[in-house]
Formats: structure tokens, sequence, C-alpha cells
């Protein structure tokens, strides 16, 4: 790992380390929530920003693990720390046999795939609504119980979120991450170099994938519920957008973007109510119209300076 | 790179100091309304933010409570238990709440239910139907409404005397499973013939599963449908076209059918479709009752469905008892509401607890249930009848 | 039971064809996944339900103007929002559309939302009478947005084929710098392919506005359903558009009576999971 990323890593935890005890209650909450989203944007930057792989079907994982871990609970009394790893497995193993599926399926026709099968996993959690509570959802017990229970969810996301963190700064930086990146660029010169391209293609789409699914398992275990909702095309929106904000392929790219895209959208809700929706749309618009280069214009803005700083930290030249 | 992290952290704190904004000066009394304003029954929320609006504007136009003014916090549930449990965390923790009322789907009630337990808030539903709310025992959670137990023991009479074999239709989540598994549990065991679908929610073509019926033998000669969202008036619609209906009663499970958009959307063929509801011409509403009717049919053109008595009956309660016991704080709100005895909109309410286990846990037990008749098209509505009792 | 089902498919099925067809025409010509589609199928719905409720315009005049009034729509967006793609040298062009239409998907929802309220809409009945095909008793609604589904997928065939814009559009489908080079005005036609094909959607909208009634939130399935269309029949295809709508209405309906009314929805996903696997050309569609 760069000195760069160990630096914010240590950052990022002391403020969360201290947080609780600094903002209001709420807050426990809405970084909680942003350590989902940020712990299932690495693994979507894993497949896209790595490897290259369009998959809209991303937040499939998530249902798959979240309830993979509710039930293996309720059925077999899994306890909750081990369902998040019940949940990465169950992700990631059916992340191996779609990426098997779809090796040979490329750009636009793969982002189709990928959602259909997104949509058909919705479909079978409804309609099989005696075992999975249907649209409902279902209830999975907490990682403790009792009144720290909140706060003791709030260290486990951080702690994951951390996790992921250093392994996706790790894979990045080593010879793996390589491979993916070759498969992302070009595929065709990679096979031609040795390269096991299908091998990597696969690996690069279960491990976003399995991460995705201890995302589910966490978020399950400290909403004590998981519902369909959490697989829905809008919740794949708001991932797309949280890495384009972010910056694609990068490490920070999924920590900065859902950063702006959860706590931002908070403050909204905190200020105006029902039109919330309405306006974060709007803003939305204006942003990606106007603001072409995205996030990093916005920096540019401020200080020409700071983007040179912010592009030698996500390791690219300017 | 340290400019960066500066950033983050200044974001942060940024948050930290604008956020409280929100809240208003303490010297008025905070009731919260957490219910679906933007996405999943907003239909119902908005009739709930309407209903809560007046019954504050009553309190306040009569002198507050305590001396002070009420102030209605709303706060959007989406529909979705995440988002309402963020909702109600942060209108506990932020707004300072005294009570929250208007919480709807069931589901996500049952998430919101347990976050206002461990916050010590006193939440008051008034038609989350899934008994799992009040079966916790909690202190702190009391229902007006009803709940699905207590529902379907009210209709099976009206079914059984009428019916040997009967469908329902229902939704998959806390409301429409319990509702339907309780219905066909009991009407099993009085020898009916039940046949159960359920569907997803947000479901708009439920025509499979009315060809389904269609097909079945011995025809189902009622179709109760336990519905909220979309499919509430297209349920009919469909049955009609696919030749389900007529031949076949239509029992809703609510009282729906009164709203507008179900005469816009089936006219003439909404003639014949039943609904149960809680209030009836015969049971005269009490004077509370009567003025709250004609102020909201005055104000929003439709007469209010028996839910919005529901909920102005809670927010009179929470008023009466802040009254009873001289105080505004949410603990003592929760130990105070166990000794109501309030006229409510449809009756006397009070609250009662069995010690045994099961749903009646600070619980009204006074409903009782009418079923109604839509006899013919009437101006923008139905003229009606009651058929039972 | 059998041939009503058929019927019922094939009636929606052309529906289908037609949200699929105007969809296939956005992407061939601008290249771009457009998730907003689904929200003009709820404009023209509503468009023609306002002309009727409080213009007190007759349906044969209220759905036309929805259809007009979706085209200028879909045009003034193109111009206004997604021409970037084709002035300007963005980076990442599927990255902007997929963005900026998913950001108009949630505007006009919410929007809809604030304008339209809540509460179901449904326009009057267009035509009242049932009509009976081969034994089968439908809506005249229902034969209505059928046939007028039809005609509209063969009529813009037809302009496709013997027009020079539709030849334009077609070439600029196969290869945009071959298009450029024989004459072809990719901005011109970027905004006009782009009307037209919102106006297919708003057509379909307002046709099946009786039928389905109006809610701010309908456009979810529609924008699926193109999908699952224009992945079947093929990219770039309007006859295979037309046969995939048929093929998936039908094989819905049935599928969901003889196997299972709660998987319905997953019919279609599984179709075009199929084609896309192993046949991504679709049906009659090019490699």
């Amino acid at each position: 790992m760069k000195r760069n990323e160990i630096v914010v890593a240590v950052v990022m935890i002391t403020m969360g380390l201290i947080a609780p005890w600094v903002l209001p209650d709420v807050w426990t909450t809405v970084v909680s929530i942003f350590c989902y989203y940020a712990i299932l944007t690495i693994g979507w930057n894993i497949i896209f920003g790595y490897t290259g792989l369009f998959s809209y079907g991303h937040v499939a994982f998530p249902a798959i693990g979240g309830y993979s871990a509710a039930l293996l609970a309720e059925h077999i009394g899994l306890p909750p720390f081990l369902g998040l790893a019940a949940g990465g497995l169950a992700a990631g193993g059916i992340g191996i046999l779609i990426g098997l599926l779809i090796l040979r399926v490329r750009g636009f026709y793969l982002c189709l795939v990928t959602w259909a099968f997104a949509e058909v996993v919705n479909v079978v959690i409804k309609a099989e609504h005696q075992i999975t509570g249907g649209t409902g959802g279902y209830l999975a017990p907490g990682f403790v119980s009792g009144p720290k229970a909140e706060l003791v969810g709030y260290f486990v996301g951080l702690g994951l979120l951390t996790l992921a963190f250093i392994a996706s700064a790790v894979l990045y930086h080593s010879r793996w991450g390589l491979y993916l990146f070759a498969v992302r660029d070009d595929i065709d010169a990679a096979e031609s170099m040795g390269v096991k391209t299908r091998f990597w293609k696969v690996f690069g789409f279960s491990l976003g994938c399995a991460v995705a699914g201890v995302a589910g398992a966490f978020y399950t275990h400290y909403f004590n519920l998981i519902d369909p909702s959490i697989g829905g095309l809008d919740e794949m929106g708001k991932v797309c957008l949280i890495v384009i904000i972010g910056g694609l392929g990068t490490v920070y790219g999924p920590i900065l973007g859902s950063f702006f895209v959860v706590i931002v959208a908070e403050f909204l809700r905190g200020w105006v109510g029902g039109y919330n929706m309405l306006i974060f749309a709007t803003i939305m618009i204006l942003a990606v119209r106007f603001v072409r280069g995205g996030f990093m214009e916005i920096i540019q803005v401020i200080s020409p300076h700071l983007r040179d700083k912010y592009l030698a930290l996500i390791g690219q030249k300017s | 790179m340290k400019k960066s992290a500066v950033f983050t952290v200044f974001m942060f704190f940024l948050g930290a100091v604008l956020l409280p904004m929100g809240a208003m000066a303490a010297d008025t009394i905070k009731i919260g309304l957490v219910t679906p304003m933007s996405t999943g029954d907003f239909r119902s929320g908005k009739i709930n933010v309407r209903t809560a609006e007046l019954a504050v504007e009553e309190l306040n136009a009569k002198g507050g409570v305590l001396g002070k003014k009420v102030e209605l916090v709303t706060a959007d549930s989406e529909g979705k238990p995440a988002a309402g449990v963020i909702a109600l965390k942060r209108m506990i923790a932020s707004e300072k709440v005294s009570a929250v009322v208007g919480l709807w789907h069931s589901s996500v009630a049952v998430a919101q239910a347990k976050i206002a337990t461990q916050m010590q808030v006193p939440v008051m539903l008034h038609y989350s139907w899934t008994d799992d709310l009040t079966a916790g025992h909690s202190d702190y959670i009391y229902r007006v409404g009803p709940f699905n137990a207590e529902i379907a023991q009210l209709a099976l009479p009206y079914i059984k005397n009428n019916f040997s074999t009967i469908s329902i239709l229902y939704e998959t989540n806390a409301f429409g499973t319990g509702f339907a598994e309780y219905l066909e549990k009991i009407a099993k065991a009085e020898g009916l013939k039940v046949y159960s679908i359920g569907y997803p929610q947000e479901a708009t073509d439920l025509k499979p599963q009315l060809l389904e019926l269609k097909a079945k033998s011995p025809k189902p000669e009622l179709l109760v449908i336990a519905a909220v969202y979309e499919a509430t008036n297209l349920i009919p619609k469909q049955a009609y076209e696919i030749g389900l209906a007529p031949g076949i009663e239509i029992l809703c499970s609510w009282d729906w059918p009164t709203y507008p958009a179900f005469q816009e959307i089936l006219g003439e063929k909404g003639v014949g479709v039943t609904y149960a509801t809680f209030e009836s011409d015969e049971l005269q509403l009490s004077p509370l009752g009567q003025a709250f009717k004609k102020t909201y049919k005055a104000k929003y053109d439709m007469d209010p469905p028996v839910f919005a008595l529901f909920l102005y009956d809670e927010i009179m309660i929470l008023a009466d008892t802040m009254e009873r016991i001289q105080s505004s704080d949410p603990k003592d709100i929760a130990a105070g509401l166990k000794d109501t005895r309030f006229e409510g909109t449809t009756g006397l309410i009070t609250f009662e607890r069995r010690d045994e286990p099961g749903p009646i846990w600070n619980q009204w037990m006074g409903h009782q249930l009418f079923i109604n008749r839509l006899t013919a098209v009437e101006g923008k509505g139905y003229k009606r009848e009651q058929i039972y009792p | 039971m059998f041939l009503e089902l058929i019927i019922r498919g094939i009636t929606i099925g052309l529906v289908y064809a037609l949200m699929g067809v105007g969809l296939a025409l956005l992407n061939g010509v601008m290249r771009i996944i457009n998730f907003a589609h689904g929200e003009f199928y709820m404009i023209g719905g509503y468009l023609a339900y306002y002309c009727m409720t409080l213009g007190g315009l007759p349906f044969f005049i209220a759905v036309p103007a929805a259809i007009g009034g979706t085209f200028l729509l879909g045009a003034i967006v193109e111009k206004l929002l997604l021409s970037p793609i084709h002035t300007q040298e963005i980076e990442k062009p599927m990255d902007y559309a997929l963005i900026m239409t998913f950001a108009l998907l949630l505007f006009f929802r919410q929007l809809a939302i604030k304008i339209f309220g809540p509460f179901r809409h449904k326009p009057a009945d267009y035509i009242t009478t049932d009509v009976n095909i081969l034994g089968v008793k439908i809506s005249g609604n229902e034969a209505l947005a059928g046939v007028v589904s039809l005609l509209l997928v063969v009529g813009l065939a037809i302009y496709i084929k013997k027009s020079w814009r539709g030849r334009g559009w077609r070439a600029t489908t196969l290869s945009r710098k071959g298009a450029k080079i024989n004459g072809v005005d990719i901005g011109k036609e970027s905004w006009i392919s782009c009307g037209v094909a919102c106006a297919l959607a708003g057509a379909a909208g307002a046709l099946v506005a009786p039928i389905f009634t109006l809610s701010p939130t309908i456009g979810g399935s529609p924008l699926v359903k193109s999908y699952e269309v224009m992945a079947i029949g093929g990219l770039g295809s309007i006859a295979g558009a037309l046969a995939a709508g048929l093929m998936l209405g039908v094989t819905e309906t049935l599928g969901a009576f003889y196997i299972s009314s709660a998987y319905k929805d997953a019919i279609g996903f599984l179709m075009m999971a199929f084609f896309l696997l192993f046949r991504p050309q679709g049906l009659f569609g090019q490699k």
C-alpha cells in the first residue's frame, strides 16, 4: 500500500472512532449507511473499475448475501458475525457461476444480461414469499442485543469498510491487480502475453460480488431487517453515481463518491422534506450537464493546486 | 494530500453544525409524523399528513397543550424499512418529539417500532395491521387501530354465513400475509374452502393471478382483497376484464372504495363491490368524529377514510394525556397513555393489556366491523348501504 | 382458455413492441442507454388524460396530442441535455447517458408525483364496447391499443425503409462515421430520432391509459419490457422488435397461467438473458 493510502485509512479510522461521541446521534446511522454503500461500491469498483466488466446487476449480490445471512440466522442459528462470512461466500459463489456464464459477453450486452440476472433474483425473492417474507422483508438478529446494539453495529461497519478499503488498495498495487487491469484495458494483448484472462475475469467478478455480499449481510444485521428494495434498480443507479462522482477505477473513488451521495443526500432530506428527491435529481442533471469533468472539475474550480494534489493522490498524472 | 483529508474532516463538521439547524425553538410541543410521502403508499400518506395537520391546527386554535403551541414535524418513510428507520431516528434525535404517529406500512413499522422502544419514545399506530407490532409487548407501542387477527375474526361471521368457497388475494408483506394467513386459518376451521394467492406489493398486473382463480374448481364465490398499494383499484377492474367478475362477490379489506379514484377507475362496475370499515352511518360518530369529518370534507372534498379518524383520535389522545400528566416528556407520556379513557371519534378508547402472549398489549379492542356495499353511482362517489351486521 | 391467453398475449405484445421499437431506434442512432424511456410512457398517458378531462377533447384527438407532446419533450430533452454526446468530446458517453437518463427518470417521476398527485387516474374509456375476437371477449380499449400499436410500428418500418431520413438512421446505426460522410447531420437526426422514440413511448402510454390506469410510477415496468424487446429482437431491427414484442407478450401470458403467476416478470428476463448469452444479435438484428 502506498503511504498516502495508509494515512487516509488511519485518518478515516480515527474520525470514525471519535465520531459517535462528537456528532449528534443520528449520524451513527448515517455513517453506517455510508459504510454500506462504500463497501458495496468498492465491490463494484473491482468489477468495473479494475476488471472492466460493466455489471448492471451488482445490487443482486447484497440481496443474496443479506438474505443468506438472515435465513441462516433464523433456521440454523448462525451468529451474525459468521453471517457476514456466509453472505460473502454465498454471493461470491453465485458470482463465480454467473462470471463463468458471461465470459463471452461484452459491453452493452453484458450490462443487459447482468441486469436481467438481478431482476430475476428480485422476482424470486418476491415470489417465494413463504421463505423470504416477500416484499415485507425478513427479520434478522443484530450483532449484539441491548442498548449498545447500534454502536456495535456502527463499529462493525467501520471495521468492514477499513478492511475492504485496505484490500482494494493492496489489490490495486499488486500483481493480481495488474492482471485485472490487463483484462480491462486490452484483453487480446493480455491473452497473447499468456495471461489467463478467463480466470481473472471470473476472479475479479466474483471477488466484487463477494464484497457486495458482505455489505448486504452487514446491512441486514445492522437494520435487523432485509427487504427486496436493496436489490432495486434505483440502488444500482446510486452505485453508478457514486463511482462516477468519486472516480472510476481509483482506490478512493467509492469512499469519496459515497460521501457525496449518502451524506449530501441526508443534508437535503433534512432541509427540504418531500422535495429532496426532486432537488437531488435536478442537481444531478445540472451537474452532469455542465460540469463535464465531474468531480475533478469542481476541484479545479476551487484550486488548480488542489487538483494536482488530488491527481497525485489517486495516482494519476495530470 | 493533507488537503484532501482536511477537506473531508471539514465536511464532516460542517455537517455536524448544519444538521441541528433543522430543530426550532424549544418552546413548542412537537409531535412527529413519519409516513410514506414520496414512494410506497404515499396516497394514504398524504391523507395522514392532512389529518394530522388538521388535528394540530385544532389543538392550537384551542390554546395548544400545556400552554404551548403544538408543532407537527413530518418525515418521509418512503415505504422502505431502512428509510423509515432513519426518518424516525432523525425525528427523535434531532427534533426531540414527544411522540410519533402516522406509521403506516406494517413491515416498515415493525422495524421502526423496535427503534422507538429502544429510544424510549411512544409510537401510536392507527392502521398498521400486523399482529407483530403489539405482540412484542413494548411499553412504548400503542395501537388505536385494529390488527389482523381481530379484523379477520370480526369479518368471519359475515363470510361463513354467506359463502362456502372463498379466495384471498393479498400483498406479500406483513399486513397482507398476516391477514390472509389468519383469515385462511379460521375460515378453514369453519369448513370453508379457501384459495389464497399472494403477490408482490408493487404489482400492477394481477391478471395472471385472477385467471388462475377463474380456472379453479369449485369456483370461488368471494374475492377478498388485502391490498394497500396500486393493486387496490386494479384488482376489481382486472377481475371484470378477464371475466371473473361479475359472478364473484368482491370484498375489499378496508374502505378504499370511498376514495374518488375508485369511481374514476371503475365507474359503473364499482356498483356491487363491498368493503369492510370500522364506522357506519348507523353507528353514530361521536360529536368529535362528526366535526372532524365535516372539516375534512370541507377542506379536501372527500370523506376521510376510517383510518384518518383513528389518527385524529391519536393526536387528540396525546394532547389529552399530556394535559393529564402535565408533562410532554416521551417516557412520561408512554406511561401515562396506559390510563387513557378518551371519547374518540368512533367510541370510548382505552388500552387493554392481556398478560398472555399475543398482540393484545396497549391495544384498543373497541372496534366494530361493518360491511358496506356500493349500490349506485352518485356524483363523484357512490351511494352505499350497510349489509353487515 | 388457451385461445384467450394467446389473444391477450398478442394484444399486450403489440404494445411491448411499440415501446421496444422506440428504444431500439434511440439506441441505434444515439448509441446510448436511456433509463427515462419509461417516463415518457407515463407522460404520454397523463397528457392524454388531461387533454380529455381538462381540455374536453375526445380520445382520437387527445391521443395524437399526447404523441405530439411527448415528441416535443423528447426533442427538447435531447437538444438541451443529451446533445453533448455528439457535439463535444465526452470521454465516456455511455457513463454520461447513464447518469443523465437516470437523473431524468428520477426528475420526471418526482415531478409527476408533485404535479399530478399520488392518486391513480383513468381517462374515460376510449371505446366502451367489448370486442369479440374468435370467441374471446376483450375490451374495446385493448383492441384499439393493439391495432394502433401495430399501425405505428408498421408505419415506422415503412418510413425507415423508404424515406431519406429513415435510411440515414439505418446508416447511423451501422456506422456513424459512414453516415456522417454521406451527409447525415448527426446532431439533427439525434433530436429527431429521440423525439420519435419518446413519441412512440408516449403513444404506448396514451393508448393503454384507460386499461392500466395512470400513476406517477407506472414508467418502471415499460422500461424493463422495452429493453427485453430490444434485446430479444436485436438492435436496429424493427421487424425484430415486433416479433420480440409478440413473443414476449404471448410467452408471458401463457407462462403466467400454466407455470406460475408469481414468476411472470422473470419470464421476460430469462428470455432476454437467453438471447444475450446465446444469440446476441437477437431474432433479426445484425451482429
